[in-house]
Parts: C-alpha cells; sequence; structure tokens
C-alpha cells in the first residue's frame, strides 16, 4: 500500500464517522435532580441542598455562610427528598425510603417499593401522598393514580394504603397547600383534591383550562403561581372552588 | 513488513466500521427517536459563568424557580439568571430587573439573600439593592451594576450540561465549558448524547 493510500485510510479513520471523537453518550433518563437543589425542610429554619449525591442542610437564619451540613453519612442515589432533621423521606429511583436521623445513628425505617423516578410524593402530616403515572420520564401507558399511604407509627412504620383514586390528570407537578394537594400537567390542566383526616380524597375543583408544568405555591400570602402558555401566572388561593387569576407576567 | 502494514491498515478500517455503527445503533435502535435534538447554542468558561451583573428587566424565555418574598417575585432563567418583579400588587406586578447569574438553574431567597447555584458551586449573593431600586432611591447605572457575592463554597453540585427536556438527542458537552443555552431543531448528526 502506497503512503498516499495510507494517508487516505488515516484520514477517513478520523472524519468519516464524525462521532469518533465525541464524548461517550451520557442516559439520564428521568433525572431532574440537578435542576433542582434547594428544598424547604419541615424545620422553618433549614433547607435542603441537594448535590449529586449527597443531601444537605444548610441554616438558612445564616444563609451568608453557606454553612452546609451532610444529612447522612454515606452517598444515596436520590431523585427527590422531604422531612426534617429528624425524619428523611427519600425517593430513589425505585422506591421510597423513610429514614431516621440522629446525630448519632441513622437508618432505614421504612420502604414504599415500585416508584418511577418521575413519580411524585409529598408528605402531609401522617400521610404520605404519591402521584404515578405520567409520560415525562418516558412513554407511558401507566393509567395516572393517586395514593395515601398511612403509618400509625414512624419509629417502627408499615405502610398502609388508606385511598387510591385515578386522576383527572397526569402527575406532572404535585403540590401542598394545608389539606389540598393541587396535580397538574400542561395538557390536562390542574386538579384540586382535599384529605380528611382519616385520609378520603375528594375532588374539590378541576382546571382544564389551567394547562401548567409548574406550580409553586405561598400559603401565607394565599397565592399560587404556574408557569402556562400564557406566562407566568398569579392565582388567589382565597377560594379554591374558584380560583381567581390576578395577573400574568411574560 | 507489507503483511504488518495489511494488518495496520485492516485494524483501521475495521475500526472506522465499528465506530460507526455503534453511533447509528445508539439511536436507530430507540423507540422514541423522532429527530428532534438539541445543539449547544451559547456555552461559557468559569470566568464567564461568575460575571454577576444587575441588568435591565428581559422577557421571560425558560422559567424555573418561581418565589415570593416581602414583595418581590423571582422567576428563574433556566442558565442566565432570575427576574425581579415588584409584586407589592400581586394584581400588577412591575418588572424591576433581571439579576444576571450565569449558568446557574436553581435558588432561594431568605433575609435579603439570594442563594444561588452557579455552575458547579454554591454562592449567596446580598440583594438589598432591590429596596433601592424599587423605592428609586438608585438607578441600575448609580449602582454599578454589580451584584455583590458574599460566600462562595466550590464544587459542590455538578452542573447540568443537558437540555431540561427529557427524551432527547443532545449534542454531547466538553467539561470545560458550562452549556447556558440550547437550541432545538434537527441535530442528529450532532447529537450523540441522549436523556
Amino acid at each position: 500500500m502506497s503512503k498516499i493510500s495510507y494517508f487516505f485510510v488515516i484520514l477517513l479513520f478520523f472524519l468519516s464517522c464524525k462521532g469518533y471523537l465525541a464524548p461517550e453518550p451520557i442516559r439520564i433518563v428521568g433525572s431532574q435532580k440537578e435542576f433542582q437543589h434547594f428544598h424547604p425542610t419541615s424545620n422553618p429554619s433549614q433547607y435542603f441542598v441537594l448535590a449529586n449525591r449527597t443531601i444537605n442542610f444548610l441554616n438558612v437564619n445564616t444563609p451568608l455562610t453557606l454553612n452546609l451540613s451532610s444529612v447522612l453519612p454515606l452517598e444515596i442515589d436520590f431523585e427527590k427528598v422531604a422531612g426534617n432533621t429528624d425524619t428523611l423521606y427519600v425517593q430513589t429511583a425505585s422506591e421510597l425510603k423513610l429514614m431516621h436521623l440522629d446525630a448519632n445513628a441513622w437508618g432505614e425505617l421504612g420502604v414504599i417499593r415500585d416508584l418511577k423516578p418521575c413519580d411524585n410524593f409529598l408528605t402531609m402530616n401522617k400521610f404520605i401522598v404519591i402521584a404515578k403515572g405520567n409520560d415525562v420520564c418516558r412513554t407511558s401507558n401507566e393509567v395516572p393514580t393517586i395514593t395515601v399511604y398511612k403509618s400509625d407509627s414512624l419509629a417502627v412504620p408499615v405502610f398502609r394504603i388508606v385511598a387510591s383514586r385515578s386522576l383527572v390528570t397526569k402527575s406532572y407537578t404535585l403540590q401542598r397547600y394545608g389539606k389540598t394537594i393541587f396535580v397538574a400537567d400542561p395538557i390536562d390542566g390542574l386538579a384540586i383534591y382535599e384529605i380528611s383526616a382519616t385520609g378520603k380524597l375528594t375532588l374539590i375543583s378541576n382546571y382544564p383550562q389551567i394547562k401548567t408544568e409548574r406550580i409553586d405555591i405561598f400559603e401565607l400570602k394565599k397565592i399560587a403561581v404556574f408557569k402556562t402558555l400564557k406566562g407566568i401566572t398569579q392565582y388567589s388561593l382565597a377560594d379554591l372552588k374558584n380560583l381567581k387569576e390576578l395577573s400574568s407576567v411574560k | 513488513m507489507v503483511a504488518i502494514k495489511n494488518i495496520l491498515s485492516l485494524v483501521l478500517v475495521s475500526s472506522i466500521l465499528l465506530n460507526c455503527s455503534k453511533i447509528e445503533d445508539f439511536k436507530s435502535k430507540d423507540a422514541v427517536n423522532k429527530g428532534e435534538s438539541y445543539r449547544i447554542k451559547t456555552k461559557l468558561t468559569l470566568a464567564e459563568s461568575q460575571n454577576y451583573m444587575i441588568e435591565s428587566p428581559k422577557t421571560i424565555v425558560n422559567a424555573g424557580r418561581i418565589f415570593i418574598e416581602g414583595d418581590y417575585l423571582f422567576i428563574g432563567e433556566f442558565g442566565l439568571g432570575i427576574h425581579v418583579f415588584d409584586n407589592t400588587f400581586p394584581t400588577n406586578p412591575l418588572p424591576l430587573v433581571f439579576l444576571s447569574i450565569p449558568a446557574s438553574t436553581d435558588y432561594f431567597v431568605k433575609n435579603d439573600v439570594l442563594i444561588v447555584d452557579n455552575g458547579n458551586d454554591l454562592v449567596s449573593l446580598t440583594i438589598d439593592a432591590l429596596d433601592k431600586l424599587k423605592n428609586k432611591e438608585k438607578t441600575i447605572v448609580e449602582l454599578n451594576r454589580s451584584l455583590l457575592i458574599n460566600k462562595r463554597t466550590s464544587e459542590v453540585f455538578v452542573y447540568p450540561n443537558y437540555p431540561i427536556q427529557q427524551n432527547v438527542y443532545f449534542e454531547c458537552p466538553d467539561k470545560e465549558h458550562f452549556v447556558i443555552a440550547w437550541e432545538k431543531g434537527d441535530f442528529l448528526n450532532v447529537s450523540n448524547c441522549y436523556r
């Protein structure tokens, strides 16, 4: 083979396949955690700061110092967290774990299995609410459902289902407001459910026109802010059966 | 000698074929591949990502976290910073400023302090200047457009060098830059990463 032929073979090697020098493919199906670092805890003076595989607390009474304290003495592949300094709920790619924390020890107290990374959960006093069935991570034919779990003891939890029903929307986003929960998606709109003292779920209002992928609720101000096609819209929460639009910005 | 050269040539050509087929298989076997992908539009160096500014209000393009604190409505803009509105009257929020904090994805506000991610770092910024602007005691120019950093803790996070959209192909980034904007289109020929 001539030198010219060698030259063309080597040139072909580097140029013919554009992906050759590209970095290795990245696959992060489902996880949005690197876009969502900060979450309030149930302790008003602390915030969760979620890093890649570590969960930290930040004391918000002295925010300038940025003193982070590690919540768990180990790395964990979490998706979402909730709770406080004593009791921590950690959603992983496949389950929801309840963990006990104190200065000297930590441990896994209980678990709810069969979750996906894009399922949503929140805690409400003694209840855990899980909304499943959306196609955020991947196309899914799963019927969207909402389920309320209760455990009579957090020390030795046994989670039992106290209510479950199909959703009128997909659970793209899930938020709590007092004794109610807001579930919404950008196609079917918003639905508001009330959870009774026994955990019974009641649909109290449905707003198909509020098509949103993001809800932020500010309980003290009784305001909900939705990200919609129209822009960022503020609604008064004074009457949940008749949400009143306050304004919209773009 | 000739035999060695022939073997070398065979190895090179085989490498080309194997490498190409690996990338093509990656997409062709994917049932959700719809031909839509994202190309890198804007990327910043570390130094560029740490240039914080107070700017005039901007149009919201890709809203992230929303926060109401005091009289202010904060709306995150993925990768770019935070829009701030005077929300004294929620029925009529008024655009106040845009806080340019490059390579930021999430934040919260507490006691006039903005806690925000910035690339891989965690930073805190004092935002009491907002009161001066809202009360018209100062203008953006008078404030020298500066947004002062109080504290930085390095390497807390891993900056998401991928689009926020899921089930999409995107152009693989390098490790030296922070990608702050993606362009959506038919760029499958350069999009060899997926999420």
